[in-house]
């Protein structure tokens, strides 16, 4: 047991399928029924399958009648020639009588549960520990994200999103009942948020959060790995997810139903945008790559691979990609990561460019539209870019504005902090940063550097 | 903090027996420096399988041992924007719950509860992941207490080991349970994380530590008490026997007796020449009954070309010479070595000769393509050094960074950049801006002398290995502390006494051949399992690929000259018969030769002397202080003269001189008898040329220089005079031209004339016999015969070959097979472990029905008469040693009959058992 993660106690009232009873059946019947594995014929993937009969042809659920279910009749025998899980512990007498209430009120699923794989479904409804109530040391901010009306920054917590006044820097609400990271928020809609986190190399999860608080829902998706990324099409109608397992996938905005999911990635992918059409999803990975996915198919379009550095030696290096944004306006991708390179392209003519293997020979003398430069604070962790301006925060804490001809204008120096990521405010006027010591600092646009302040706003450390 | 520190470790050091695990630190933040980083290297994660290999391992990337603790620190800390860690709750941090196991990890679990380790990297999180503290505070030495070496007998074998850290600011540190401990032999004894050692069984090992970029190691002895162990030893003969035997003694083993003669005979003839001994000379050597006759056997192998050959052969493996790599170079390359051998030069000079040589030693660096190659197989062959691991990292297990690597490096080739900081770096033992060949200088007297670490032990070492089947370190290019010599006072002392001895190798061989150890019989002792690595007998060897095909040849053709080399000492040793026997006319040729020069007439001049230019507007006339002293110019005091040897005759040579000036140019000039000489001058512009003294030409012109513009006949007196040669420039460019007589012989006319005055010196002398012998069509003959065998030796030795064929192709490639499947080196690398001596299925094959043996076999079948005494040339021949009585009954049972093929079954037989195969 991960002691993280709140251990169910108490038998609820009305049991639901996807909060209390597929985790049951999850925990207690993956090892033989789940995946390839359906011994005696029988699989528990999804409740869709679980209520087909096996060998015996007995009928696994009849609602209603707990007595006539052979899955809770096997469950609940006292013979133990015959009980199940075969080999195993008996299920606790609790857990039973959740499984018995859910079959005894109509074994209830609504659909959009009906064919989801039930270890994804036990995944997307656990319960998270409430967050510590205090911190020991301030948390470095890996999510940093304005609320809709820009009166609020919302900042990455343990277990939660916090909440600090953008005039005061004082914690107004914390968020709870999140994963132990917390990678991305964004603003979805005028009333929510989207955050994307989990918990490093075992979960991740993307969670829709209300701002005006309350039980979270069930995860809109859960993954292998941290989730790392998650951002909203213009339109608002459209939801993309990016996480360490290598995997982007594509929601409806609104239901949370998954469009598509891509597994091309080979590393991490850490950040995502959608084109300012909203045509496209591009990633940011650290296996080197950027790569283009159609929004409504999820069809790749193209892979950018420009981001590579020949040292004198004449040994070529490919850099990961930490970040991506896209202008608001114009069809521009910027791309930014290790050493310090920042690119600035755009897809249709970049695959236009790019042509075919056999063209590599042209492709290298041709005279291309691609923009880059390299900057001298090292790896780019994070970028945010307005029409006329990017911005790009560094390991090595530098905050640095670049114009169109990706010529630095202001450099802000923060040093021995590293800026793990950056925020616009929806007006567009306020650009907020966030450190890895945990500070948090808010600057007025246009940028200047002889008039910000060099202090923090706040420090994450409730 | 550190003191406290100190004493709460060793606190609970002295805890840790009775099993209690209480914190190596008890107050304080934790060291990222001194703490965290050896708790992820006693954990494993930065080693070179793991995350310090050079891409990590998942993505997490750290720097092999901690040798950068910066970047480690950026990498732990903020690395996949803080993933690894959570300051908040460090459980569940991801860098504790991969080892943990609770998160699927590729390394599996590597802490557990109660785990030191465990301890530091939570309280290190807990206490918010500080960094370097960056105090330029580093460590400066890593002391381990005892230091041993430790001896412990059975069933006493318990010791525990504490480990101090020095640091530069003078603190010190108990790190006892952070350091990395492990054991050189897990036989013989075991160590636990505590540094608490137990021994497992009888021998030695060494217990090596390692902290951070430190690593000690201590000796450890283990004596097994023998039951009616009785020390017994045959007399010891020099100082090797007496450290052998200390050795022996303390862990009860005993010395076996000294070896028989054929035995002796039979080994020591292999080692030095990697041939059997002839039957003649067996059957001298068993019927000698001088007290001495092992030592005058050494000497007369050490003495011989075959010896030097055989063991050029072994120094042309390492330094990878082959004709495919070197191609014409590849000649003169194998001559220098084998010169090397033949003419027992210092080994210093040798090696300094390689490493600075633009000759043909310059193959050295030829047969060693880029500088990383040059960099390893130097530090491999002559430091015994493995350097590869440097390129990338600090060595994990000796004191060389990668720093040192890359300075190594610059010696040796320009324009190398260090991998991490990708800048150039300053050369090892020189300064940055010496040119190539200077630093190359430097690197070689550092490498031969400065450095008593390495060069004398690795080479008598190697020495060692060739004549005890092991190494005292082995493997013999693998020096570090923490593969420690098997008797470090035999290697030191054998050390000393090579440097003491000039570098001599044939000193060092003599040492060890006359030494008892190296004459022990190859039996195990009676009384106990034969010990490995103590030299308590001589080893059993297979014979090596050179050893075997050189062994079955001499079998099958004793009769017939059976090596080149010995074909080109006979051709040499003719040549110098009659170079000697010409040798008696040398007064007579001296006399003859001088006579001769005399009728001929001519002159021999010295190298040019130049002085000026002297300016004034009457510089043609002016004398400038030397015209006084024409007789002697270069006696004039105040004058600056350069020479010019590289001024020839009949050339014209621009002079720089300004407008109105003059220089001065005078040189010696020796006459065979008193005679007429013409001179040819050209000058530019006017001249005035005195000869011995006299004035006896001038001429003030304008003009450009050209050969023989004026002539001026002179006549000489015999023996040394002076010319003097004033060139004037009235104005613009300026030269001179010289030319007078006819060419004379002059560096044989001042052999003549300091034979004449008494004056030869040794090499003078040895050039003028020389110039004798020359004369000689006869010895010409000889001498261009040897020469051309000689120059076939080369080709032959550079092709690996050191037995002579006959040049007929086909027999060639069988033999080729042949050697190669005895494991004869390809030379790809300076490894001496690219030699196998792996016995394998190829073998047997050769042996048993391979082209080269079988028609060998023929041979020697046809050429061994079987009668009684026949019987007996057939074992001195194979065997080197005669039949017992029921040896020569079976044989002659067998004989009976008269069968043809009898005689090659019985010689098939012979060459087949363990006995002819293996070195006894």
């Amino acid at each position: 047991m991960i002691w993280w993660l709140l251990p169910l106690v108490a038998v609820p009232d009305a049991p639901t399928f996807a909060v209390d009873v597929a985790p049951i059946l999850h925990r207690h019947c993956a090892s033989c029924h789940m995946g390839d594995k359906q011994k005696g014929g029988w699989s528990a993937e999804t409740y869709g399958r679980m209520v087909v009969a096996g060998d015996t042809g007995e009928v696994p659920l009849l609602a209603g009648d707990p007595g006539a279910s052979e899955l809770y009749r096997l469950m609940a025998s006292d013979d133990e020639f015959e009980r199940m899980p075969a080999n195993g512990d008996p299920v606790p007498k609790a857990e039973l009588e959740v499984l018995r209430a859910w079959i005894a009120g109509g074994a209830v699923v609504p659909d959009e549960f009906k064919d989801v794989p039930l270890a994804e479904l036990s995944a997307r409804t656990a319960r998270h520990a409430p967050a510590p109530k205090l911190y020991a040391h301030p948390l470095g901010v890996t999510a940093l994200a304005f609320s809709p009306d820009g009166d609020r920054l919302l900042t990455s917590g343990v277990r939660e999103v916090l909440a600090f006044d953008v005039r005061s820097g004082r914690l107004m609400q914390r968020y709870g009942g999140l994963p132990q990271r917390i990678h991305s928020i964004t603003a979805s809609g005028g009333s929510s948020i989207v955050v994307a986190g989990g918990l490093p190399g075992s979960a991740g999860e993307l969670r829709r959060v209300a701002l005006a608080g309350g039980e979270p829902a069930p995860a809109v998706d859960v993954f292998r790995d941290l989730a790392l990324g998650a951002a909203v099409s213009p339109d608002g109608t459209r939801l993309a997810a990016c996480a360490a397992d290598g995997s982007v996938a594509c929601y409806d905005a609104p239901t949370g139903r998954r469009l598509w999911k891509s597994e091309l990635h080979t590393d991490h992918v850490g950040d995502l945008a959608f084109t300012a059409d909203g045509g496209f999803v591009i990633t940011a990975s650290r296996d080197h790559s950027a790569k283009v996915y159609a929004t409504e198919s999820g069809e790749l379009w193209t892979s950018y691979t420009r981001h590579t550095q020949t040292l004198p030696d004449r040994e070529m290096y490919q850099h990961a990609i930490f970040a991506v944004a896209t202008g608001p306006d114009s069809e521009r991708v910027v791309t930014a990561g290790e050493g310090g390179e920042v690119h600035v392209w755009e897809p249709r003519l970049y695959r236009a460019e790019d042509g075919t293997a056999s063209q590599m020979e042209t492709r290298f003398k041709a005279k291309t539209h691609i923009r880059t430069t390299r900057l001298p604070g090292g790896d780019v962790l994070d970028l945010a870019a307005t029409e006329a301006t990017v911005f790009a925060a560094t390991r090595s804490g530098q905050v640095i504005a670049l114009d169109t001809d990706l010529k630095p204008t202001v450099v802000l120096d923060l040093p021995g902090d590293s800026i793990f990521t950056l925020a616009l405010s929806p007006a567009g006027d306020r650009l907020a940063a966030g450190t890895g010591s945990g500070r948090v600092y808010l600057w007025d646009l246009p940028l200047m550097a002889d008039k910000v302040p060099i202090a923090p706003l706040f420090t994450v450390r409730p | 903090m550190l003191v406290t520190l100190c004493l709460v470790a060793g606190a609970w050091f002295q805890a840790a027996p009775e099993g209690a695990s209480p914190a190596v630190t008890g107050s304080g933040p934790v060291s990222f420096d001194f703490e965290l980083l050896p708790a992820l290297t006693q954990a494993g994660c930065n080693g070179g399988a793991c995350h310090g290999s050079p891409n990590g391992r998942g993505g997490f990337s750290m720097s092999l041992f901690a040798y950068d603790p910066v970047t480690d620190y950026e990498t732990l800390v903020t690395g996949g924007l803080g993933r690894r860690l959570d300051l908040i709750e460090p459980r569940a941090s991801l860098l504790l719950r991969k080892p943990l196991g609770e998160v699927s990890h590729g390394g599996g679990v590597r802490l557990r509860e109660g785990d030191i380790g465990l301890d530091i990297i939570e309280r290190w999180i807990n206490e918010g992941a500080r960094g370097p503290v960056g105090d330029g505070v580093v460590l400066d030495r890593l002391e381990i207490q005892p230091t041993g070496p430790v001896l412990r007998t059975f069933p006493e074998v318990e010791e525990s080991l504490t480990a101090t850290a020095h640091l530069s600011n003078g603190d010190t540190l108990n790190v006892t349970s952070l350091v990395s401990w492990f054991s050189t032999n897990d036989g013989i004894a075991e160590v636990n994380a505590q540094g608490l050692v137990t021994g497992k069984g009888r021998g030695q090992c060494a217990i090596v530590a390692r902290y951070l970029d430190q690593l000690v190691s201590v000796p450890f002895v283990f004596v097994q008490p023998v039951e009616g162990y009785v020390w017994k030893a045959p007399t010891e003969r020099n100082f090797i026997d007496t450290l052998v035997n200390d050795r022996l003694r303390a862990l009860q083993y005993l010395p076996a007796e000294t070896c028989d003669d054929a035995t002796f005979l039979r080994r020591v003839t292999l080692d030095l020449t990697g041939l059997l001994p002839v039957v003649g000379v067996a059957d001298e050597f068993l019927g000698d009954a001088g007290a001495d006759k092992r030592e005058r056997m050494i000497e007369q192998l050490l003495g011989s070309d075959e010896h030097a050959t055989y063991w050029a052969n072994k120094d042309a493996d390492l330094l990878r010479l082959t004709k495919a790599s070197l191609k014409e170079d590849a000649e003169p390359y194998a001559r220098l070595i084998r010169e090397s051998w033949r003419s027992n030069e210092r080994y210093d000079e040798f090696v300094h000769g390689l490493l600075t040589a633009t000759g043909a030693g310059a193959a050295y660096y030829q047969a060693l393509l880029n500088a990383n190659t040059r960099i390893e197989a130097t530090t491999q062959v002559f430091l015994g050094s493995r350097l590869e691991c440097a390129k990338c990292h600090n060595h994990p297990y000796e004191g060389w960074t990668q720093d040192d690597y890359y300075r190594i490096a610059t010696n040796f080739s320009d324009g190398v950049k260090h991998a991490r900081t990708k800048e150039a770096i300053a050369p090892w033992a020189g300064d940055g801006m010496a040119p190539l060949k200077d630093r190359r200088a430097a690197f070689a007297k550092w490498l031969t002398h400065e450095d008593d670490r390495f060069f004398a032990r690795v080479q008598v070492n190697r020495i060692w290995a060739e004549l005890m089947g092991r190494g005292i370190v082995e493997p013999v290019d693998d020096f570090r502390s923490s593969n420690p010599p098997s008797n470090k006072a035999l290697l030191d002392s054998l050390a000393r006494d090579f440097r003491e001895n000039g570098y001599d190798r044939r000193h060092g061989l003599r040492t060890i051949l006359n030494s008892q150890t190296y004459q022990r019989r190859s039996e195990p002792t009676d009384h106990d399992e034969p010990d490995i690595e103590l030299f308590s007998r001589q080893r059993r060897r297979l014979l090596d690929a050179e050893q075997i095909s050189g062994a079955v040849k001499r079998v099958a053709q004793e009769g017939r000259r059976v090596a080149l080399v010995a074909s080109v000492s006979e051709a040499r040793a003719k040549a110098e018969g009659r170079a000697a026997a010409i040798a008696a006319d040398f007064e007579a040729w001296v006399q003859g030769t001088r006579a001769a020069l005399e009728a001929q007439g001519g002159a021999a001049f010295g190298p040019w002397q130049i002085t000026g230019p002297f300016e004034a507007a009457d510089a043609f006339e002016r004398d400038f202080g030397i015209e006084e002293f024409t007789r002697n110019p270069l006696s004039v005091q105040g004058m600056a003269w350069t020479e010019h040897r590289e001024w020839e005759d009949g050339k014209v040579h621009s002079l720089a001189m300004p407008d109105r000036s003059a220089v001065y140019l005078t040189r010696t000039v020796r006459c065979v008898g008193a005679q007429s000489l013409t001179f040819a001058l050209g000058s530019d512009d006017g001249l005035r040329f005195w000869v011995a003294g006299e004035e006896v030409l001038t001429r003030k012109v304008n003009r450009g220089a050209a050969p023989g513009q004026d002539t001026v006949t002179v006549p000489m007196p015999a023996g040394e005079s002076e010319v003097l040669f004033k060139v004037w420039n009235g104005a613009g460019a300026a030269g001179f031209c010289f030319s007078a007589g006819e060419a004379v012989d002059d560096r044989l006319l001042e052999l003549l004339e300091a034979e004449a005055a008494g004056g030869l010196t040794e090499t003078l002398g040895a050039e003028l016999r020389g110039r004798h012998r020359s004369d000689d069509d006869e010895w010409i003959g000889l001498d261009g015969a040897a020469r051309a065998l000689e120059a076939q030796l080369d080709g032959w030795f550079a092709s690996q070959r050191l037995v002579f064929d006959g040049g007929d192709p086909k027999a060639e490639a069988k033999r080729v097979t042949f050697l190669e499947a005895f494991g004869q080196p390809a030379r790809e690398t300076s490894c001496s472990c690219e030699r196998s001596n792996e016995p394998t299925l190829a073998q047997a094959l050769q042996m048993l029905n391979g082209d080269f043996v079988a028609g060998m076999v023929k041979e020697a079948a046809r050429r061994l008469s079987i009668s009684d005494d026949g019987v007996d040339d057939l074992y001195l021949a194979i065997l080197t040693r005669l039949p017992t009585d029921r040896e020569r009954r079976t044989v002659r049972a067998y004989l009976e009959g008269g069968r043809a093929a009898a005689r090659e079954d019985l010689v098939w037989a012979l060459l087949n058992t363990q006995e002819f195969l293996f070195q006894h």
